[in-house]
């Protein structure tokens, strides 16, 4: 048999592992090239460690988890307190660092919850078509009719005001865009040829969805989950702060903002660094999401 | 030939709708493929021509069962194709296969080769991952690859390199049918010559039979035993492809034959160029519907519309004089 | 011989990507005369689509023309203000692409962008502009020119399209016309009827044009001259009829021989055994030398330059060094 092209093929003859490496490569590549990249690297990587490492960091553990130290109430910015101390006299940078670890994992566990409801109903609506993609899309429609946010009180209105609760909260009222935006793209997988050589095989349609549409799916899912970081912290920052959230002593930043906001003409920092915490955060995870297209998808056109 | 044909489409038809106007109020129906008679004997590589919008990728959709005929049978081996259900249809699919035109698109841009290729193997037998891998690359070498090629993704392959991994994954379960939609168009010139010799070395290998759909006549010539031209869902010409390329009687054949510019300079003549634009396949035209742009159409061109009817013991024609245009220049 | 039209000198285009440079153009060179129709042929990958932008400035970004010149009747383009080469782009030269469908502004009806084209390459009010537009639809064979204007692009076929933007190109009268792969994506008998136009037109206005194709049919029944090019390369250069009967480089060979033909039996396809290499610019021998038949200890030492071997013909390959000597003892043609 002839193997004509074998002997002089594409320059791009390594093996895998050199592949990853230039992966690897071109990733830290476009991430340095980019400020703003950069920028938003940086910080998720400080959050991630601030999570992990957070009682170990902060200078005043305890109080961070919610000791109140009464005396040193209303502390303004100083050498003991770099951030000040807030209304029960807790260092608000201990406060802010313990509570990153609820900031991050409150969006991880919310994207998940959704992307798990909503990526396989997508997937199925855009595959099957019909009177099911009908029914879940008017499902959607249901879910997408009422704003968020007032979805997500009702719900904790009525299971009653707590952290996890928040989180079915927001998770309910986020799954249907995941829907969307996987139905999105299965219907123009659909019309790919290797869906259709798949199919010529006698590959069922069940593994069809789960072995070639969901996969490729996984690329505009992750764009769309980092940003959507960024948009749940600040849903679950706002239920926190109308008290439907996390509740006190937790060191939920969008309840410091909330609980400060009596204070805020003389002692801004309780609610300003918080604030500012919550605004760095959704910036980088935004950002971050833009540069992970960039990563993901000219790989793919090279 | 007196052996049972491995494939027959009788009167294969296939209408879609498609709604247009103020609130999708008004509905075309499009008769993609309208009345299509074709047998392939076992063994032999038929080509099917046309140009856009005629037909010839649905005819092939169809005979694969890949979208669902509005009318006709599809008789595979005996067969009707188009009354199995799920689960022999299943089984009747190892028995064929298809190769696409987009080398790229054809695979899954997160599957590695290995996968791709044994994708078939893991859907209907129950070999092992390590039996799949080894059937893997003995495939891929069949086809001009290697070992080192197992572990690539489509896209760090060249296109003719794409070509044949999907041709690799269609002989899988060596079928007897290989249906091909262009598999060479969207290649260079000189990739092309490749993937033509291979498709060649493999039919003999591997005892198949091609159904091969293309617009290039230059390649249908090479690689066809026999040709059927298409026009507008219905065929116009059929017959063993030195005859038809040298002799064509249908004035479409004539034209399209004359159209293909040659890669050899020569006086220069202008030679025949059809008028006209292809007519809508929503709206064919009444009686023959080439006879807008006919050069010799007559009055009753417009009105009855002529059968494929043979002409001579291995060729067919629809058309109500298969005469001759009046340049020949090449014929 | 008269002054060329167009000349390309030594012609660099790179693309700095992130992934490194690319070196997409290594050294093109060639002259275009006036009045004749050009042919610029090569595979995928080998710089032809480059080399027509280039000419219009239009190269994208991340690339970049790193070195040469560009006469267009004497006048260096790359040297231009950027002025001065709008005015040049659609005006003393014109661009007609792949896609119709995509070349035009779907909302806009094709009169209004015929018009648009118009008024801003030869001013003029409306009405005249309109005028001018209905006789250009005539002249390209377009039947109810009035009617066609109001339609939008969708409603017309990729043929009655692509002689809408072939309308337009001429509009402002160019003298260089560049098509770049204009027929690709038509019909072939469609396409007989777009090239006999362009060859029509051609013939009628003394337009001189650039046509960029793979297609080394079409090359050979429309063009007077062709130019093959591989991997950013002039492989060779020459009359049309010289390049055919008497291919000099083993490319050409190569390529006329990797042709399956409809009108007659090709006992056997010869391939071309490998792949173009995917980043040349870097190399320092024969480009081809990999994948050539006759590739000797020559070739791998240094890159050939293009070699005479005829009237107007040059071949880049080691194997016709010294041909003048040859060629200059035959009677010229």
């Amino acid at each position: 048999m002839q193997a004509s092209d074998v002997v002089v093929s594409k320059d791009q003859d390594h093996p895998s592992e050199r592949l990853a490496h230039r992966r690897l490569h071109y990733t830290v590549r476009v991430i340095l090239r980019d400020p703003l990249a950069f920028f938003s690297v940086l910080v998720i990587v400080a959050l991630i460690i601030l999570a992990l490492f957070g009682p170990w960091i902060a200078p005043y553990p305890e109080q961070g988890k919610g000791r109140t130290n009464v005396p040193e109430r209303f502390a303004s910015p100083s050498a003991k307190y770099w951030l000040g101390a807030d209304q029960l006299g807790r260092d608000v940078l201990s406060r802010i660092i313990v509570g990153s670890s609820i900031a991050l994992r409150v969006p991880m566990i919310v994207v998940i919850l959704a992307v798990a409801v909503g990526a396989p109903l997508g997937a199925l609506a855009g595959y099957v078509g019909g009177w099911l993609d009908n029914l879940i899309m008017r499902l959607t429609d249901l879910f997408l009719a009422f704003p968020s946010l007032l979805l997500a009180v009702a719900i904790v209105a009525a299971l009653g005001p707590s952290l996890t609760n928040a989180m079915i909260a927001i998770a309910i009222s986020w799954w249907p865009w995941y829907a969307r935006l996987v139905r999105g793209v299965t219907l123009s997988l659909r019309e790919r040829y290797f869906v259709e050589a798949a199919r010529s095989i006698g590959v069922s349609n069940r593994t069809i969805v789960l072995r070639h549409i969901l996969p490729n799916c996984v690329t505009p899912i992750l764009v769309q989950a980092t940003i959507d970081f960024g948009t749940v912290i600040l849903a679950e920052g706002s239920l926190a702060f109308i008290g439907l959230g996390t509740q006190p002593p937790a060191p939920d930043w969008g309840l410091m903002v909330s609980q400060g906001r009596s204070y805020i003409l003389d002692q801004w920092w309780i609610s300003t660094f918080p604030g500012l915490a919550i605004f760095v955060s959704v910036l980088a995870f935004n950002l971050l999401g833009d540069t992970l297209r960039d990563i993901l998808d000219p790989r793919q056109y090279r | 030939m007196s052996e049972r044909p491995l494939l027959e489409v009788r009167e294969l038809r296939h209408y879609f709708e498609q709604k247009s106007g103020w609130l999708a109020r008004r509905k075309r129906v499009i008769r993609a493929v309208d009345g299509v008679d074709l047998a392939i004997q076992p063994g032999e590589v038929l080509g099917l021509v046309g140009e856009s919008g005629c037909g010839k990728t649905t005819l092939g959709r169809c005979v694969l069962r890949l979208v669902e005929p509005t009318a006709g049978e599809v008789i595979f081996e005996g067969q009707d194709l188009l009354t199995l259900d799920t689960t022999t249809l299943r089984g009747v699919r190892r028995e064929m296969q298809v190769v696409f035109q987009d080398p790229l698109s054809s695979l899954d841009p997160r599957f590695p080769v290995e996968e791709a290729v044994a994708e078939p193997l893991r859907t209907h037998t129950s070999l092992s991952r390590p039996e799949r891998r080894e059937r893997a690359l003995a495939l891929l070498e069949d086809v001009g690859l290697g070992a080192q090629h197992l572990d690539r993704y489509p896209h760090e392959l060249s296109g003719g390199q794409c070509q044949r991994v999907a041709l690799a994954r269609a002989l899988a379960l060596h079928p007897r049918l290989l249906v091909l939609d262009e598999p060479t168009s969207a290649l260079d010139v000189s990739v092309q010559a490749q993937i033509i010799s291979l498709l060649a070395e493999l039919r003999e290998a591997y005892q198949l039979t091609y159904l091969f759909i293309s617009h290039d006549l230059g390649v249908v010539r090479y690689i066809s035993d026999r040709i059927a031209v298409m026009y507008l869902g219905k065929l116009v010409e059929v017959g063993p492809t030195a005859a038809v390329f040298e002799s064509p009687f249908h004035p479409y054949t004539q034209a399209l034959l004359a159209s293909v510019p040659i890669p050899e300079p020569r006086f220069r003549e202008w030679r025949f160029v059809l008028e006209g634009t292809v007519p809508s396949p929503a709206n064919p035209p009444p009686g023959c519907r080439f006879h807008t742009r006919c050069p010799s159409a007559r009055t009753i061109c417009q009105e009855q519309e002529p059968a494929l009817h043979p002409v001579s013991p291995h060729r067919r024609v629809a058309c109500h004089e298969h005469g001759r245009m009046a340049c020949h220049e090449h014929i | 011989m008269a002054e060329p039209s167009l000349r390309i000198e030594d012609l660099h285009v790179s693309f700095f990507t992130l992934t490194g440079e690319v070196r997409a153009i290594n050294g093109v060179s060639l002259e275009v005369y006036p009045g004749e129709f050009f042919g610029l042929v090569g595979e995928t990958g080998c710089g032809k689509t480059v080399t027509g932008l280039a000419v219009l400035g239009l190269v994208p970004k991340p690339g970049r023309i790193t070195r040469g010149r560009i006469l267009l009747k004497g006048r260096d383009l790359l040297r231009l203000p950027p002025r001065e080469m709008r005015r040049v782009r659609g005006g003393d030269i014109a661009m007609i692409f792949q896609n119709p469908s995509t070349s035009l502004n779907p909302v806009f009806t094709i009169g209004s962008q015929l018009v648009r084209v118009i008024r801003l390459h030869q001013g003029g009010s409306k009405s005249q502009a309109e005028k001018h537009a209905c006789e250009l639809l005539e002249a390209v064979g377009l039947p109810e020119a009035e009617h066609l204007m109001q339609a939008y692009p969708h409603e017309l076929s990729g043929g009655m399209l692509q002689r809408v933007m072939i309308a337009m190109a001429f509009s402002s009268r160019p003298s260089l016309l560049i098509a770049d792969e204009p027929t690709t994506a038509l019909d072939v008998t469609i396409q007989a009827q777009i090239l006999a136009l362009l060859r029509d037109l051609q013939s009628r206005f003394d337009i001189t044009t650039l046509l960029i194709t793979h297609d080394l049919g079409i090359i050979a029944e429309t063009c007077d001259r062709v130019a093959v090019l591989y991997a950013g390369q002039v492989a060779e250069v020459g009359p049309t009829m010289d390049i055919f009967n008497n291919p000099g480089h083993p490319y050409t060979q190569g390529l006329i021989h990797a042709i399956p033909r409809p009108d007659r039996e090709v006992g056997h396809l010869a391939a071309i055994p490998g792949t173009v290499p995917s980043n040349p610019g870097f190399l320092s021998h024969c480009l081809f030398a990999p994948r050539c038949p006759h590739a000797w200890e020559r070739c791998w030492e240094a890159q050939p330059a293009p070699f005479p071997v005829g009237e107007g013909h040059r071949v880049a390959c080691f194997l016709h060094e010294g041909s003048l000597l040859h060629a200059s003892q035959e009677v010229p043609s």
